[in-house]
């Protein structure tokens, strides 16, 4: 039975919709942001992916959103965009089921409701932060708000939490469980990340950042002239740190029929384990999209099991490293089904000759499209795309 | 700033109230129900916003009640705690 992907609901540092996304893919680039992230000589600049949720007020009131972090309102405006994506807003909320995949959680209101918990115990601890500060607070939101009242689950499976969670919600609608499903993937950066990713992975600072960068060039002159930190994320530098932290959400609508006519294709495969050879789809028919994201420990696994009979792509320096970003591949490979080309690598990315890269745009011809995934424990996630 | 301007600041802040301003909050208008909308979960953050930002615990449940009336009864209620 084949699974059909409807309507896709997206958001991330290149902004809100399908629309946006499609540019980024288009232009080859995405504006990075700058955080602030303490450190033992004071406050340090470092180049992050960060998402605008203000869309959200398309759909929803501003009084009802009151209670919702900033974590469960990237998924609910996901959610809202799929829905509208698919033309179906007005949808069936009683056979509509909700997968969500997350890595980290809500981590921003995890963080807020331990910090109370430490200075003051429970009773300086918010009673809203404390039930926000779980994984599926943001299922339980998108529930409540949309109306939904099909099966509601949330999979955290740190790095495979997308083809875990997709596993379950094909096996939905396989058994006839709900009529459509509701899936997504959602992280969000927090100042205990950023600490930690400088303190882990080396530093980033001195540069005097300008809010809003869409140009690589200009991006590395900013990035990197008092600092010797990172100024893009180089997918294909497999023994280089280069990654730099992204925040998102890309839901889509899957049924077992096609009916909006977004032709955003099928789901050929979906599998994750911890097997060392892994089951590839055959490189000749194949284009493959690699999550690979600028974290070294993950990129030796690249280095090891990418041939060069393999056509790979990678588009993760549009929206940066967290570890459901394997969503975006997803979309990034059901948009390109349905335009009928891969897209051309993003600009300024380093291509060593031992690897087959797709720079420039090229048709599928039939081709299917396979997002691979590479945890730096062994593990593995594999999603193809192909057309119906 | 005073009791009075600090807590309306701090039901802002911490209960998140979209699109209100200080001035807009009445002094004598009731916080639940009608007035400024509170809800029960709210009553929950107000124990946990007097203890935390003005050493005051509420332990009571009756007095309670009648210290979460309006801004004039939860300023009366703290100035009489504080002291």
């Amino acid at each position: 039975m084949e699974i059909f992907v409807e309507g896709i609901g997206i958001i991330g540092g290149f902004g809100a919709g399908v629309e946006g996304f499609s540019a980024a893919l288009l232009n080859g680039k995405s504006p990075v942001q700058s955080v602030f992230v303490e450190s033992e000589d004071g406050q340090k600049q470092m180049p992050a992916f960060l998402a605008d949720t203000a869309r959200l007020d398309e759909f929803v009131p501003k009084k009802a959103l009151r209670r919702i972090d900033h974590y469960a309102k990237m998924a609910l405006l996901g959610s809202y965009l799929a829905l509208e994506d698919a033309h179906m807003l007005d949808i069936d909320r009683k056979s509509l089921g909700i997968v969500i995949a997350s890595g980290y959680g809500a981590s921003n209101t995890t963080f807020a409701f331990l910090d109370t918990f430490i200075e003051g115990s429970d009773t300086h601890s918010s009673p809203t932060h404390f039930a926000n500060s779980v994984h599926n607070a943001a299922a339980a939101h998108v529930s409540i708000i949309i109306g939904i009242t099909g099966p509601c689950l949330t999979v955290s499976q740190f790095d495979m939490s997308v083809p875990s969670a997709l596993i379950t919600a094909v096996n939905w609608l396989r058994e006839e469980r709900v009529e459509r499903v509701l899936f997504g993937a959602v992280d969000e950066y927090c100042d205990v990340l950023g600490y930690c990713w400088r303190r882990f992975f080396g530093e980033n600072d001195g540069a005097l950042v300008k809010p809003f960068i869409f140009d690589v060039l200009q991006r590395k002159e900013q990035f990197s002239k008092k600092s010797h930190g990172v100024t893009q994320i180089e997918p294909f530098l497999f023994d280089q740190q280069t990654s730099i932290p992204g925040e998102g959400a890309a839901f889509f609508l899957l049924s077992r029929k096609e009916d909006s006519g977004k032709k955003y294709g099928s789901i050929k495969g979906v599998d994750t384990g911890y097997r060392s050879r892994l089951a590839l789809p055959d490189p000749e028919h194949t284009f493959f999209i690699l999550g690979a994201d600028g974290s070294r420990d993950c990129g030796q696994r690249y280095g090891q099991q990418v041939k060069k009979e393999m056509n790979v792509s990678s588009y993760t320096p549009l929206y940066g490293g967290f570890p459901t970003n394997m969503a975006f591949d997803m979309a990034t490979a059901c948009l390109s089904i349905k335009e009928g080309k891969m897209y051309a690598l993003p600009t300024e990315i380093s291509c060593p000759p031992s690897l087959t890269i797709e720079t420039a745009e090229k048709k599928l011809e039939g081709s299917q499209i396979c997002c691979l995934k590479l945890g730096a424990q062994g593990d593995s996630g594999i999603i193809t795309i192909g057309h119906p | 700033m005073t009791i009075k301007e600090k807590l309306k600041k701090l039901l802002i802040e911490e209960l998140n109230l979209e699109d209100v301003t200080p001035e807009e909050i009445e002094d004598d208008a009731p916080l639940f129900g009608e007035g400024l909308g509170l809800d029960s979960l709210d009553a929950v953050e107000l124990v946990v916003l007097l203890e935390k930002h003005f050493g005051v615990e509420v332990k009571d449940l009756d007095e309670g009640r009648s210290a979460f009336q309006s801004i004039n009864t939860l300023v009366a209620y703290i100035e009489e705690r504080s002291t």
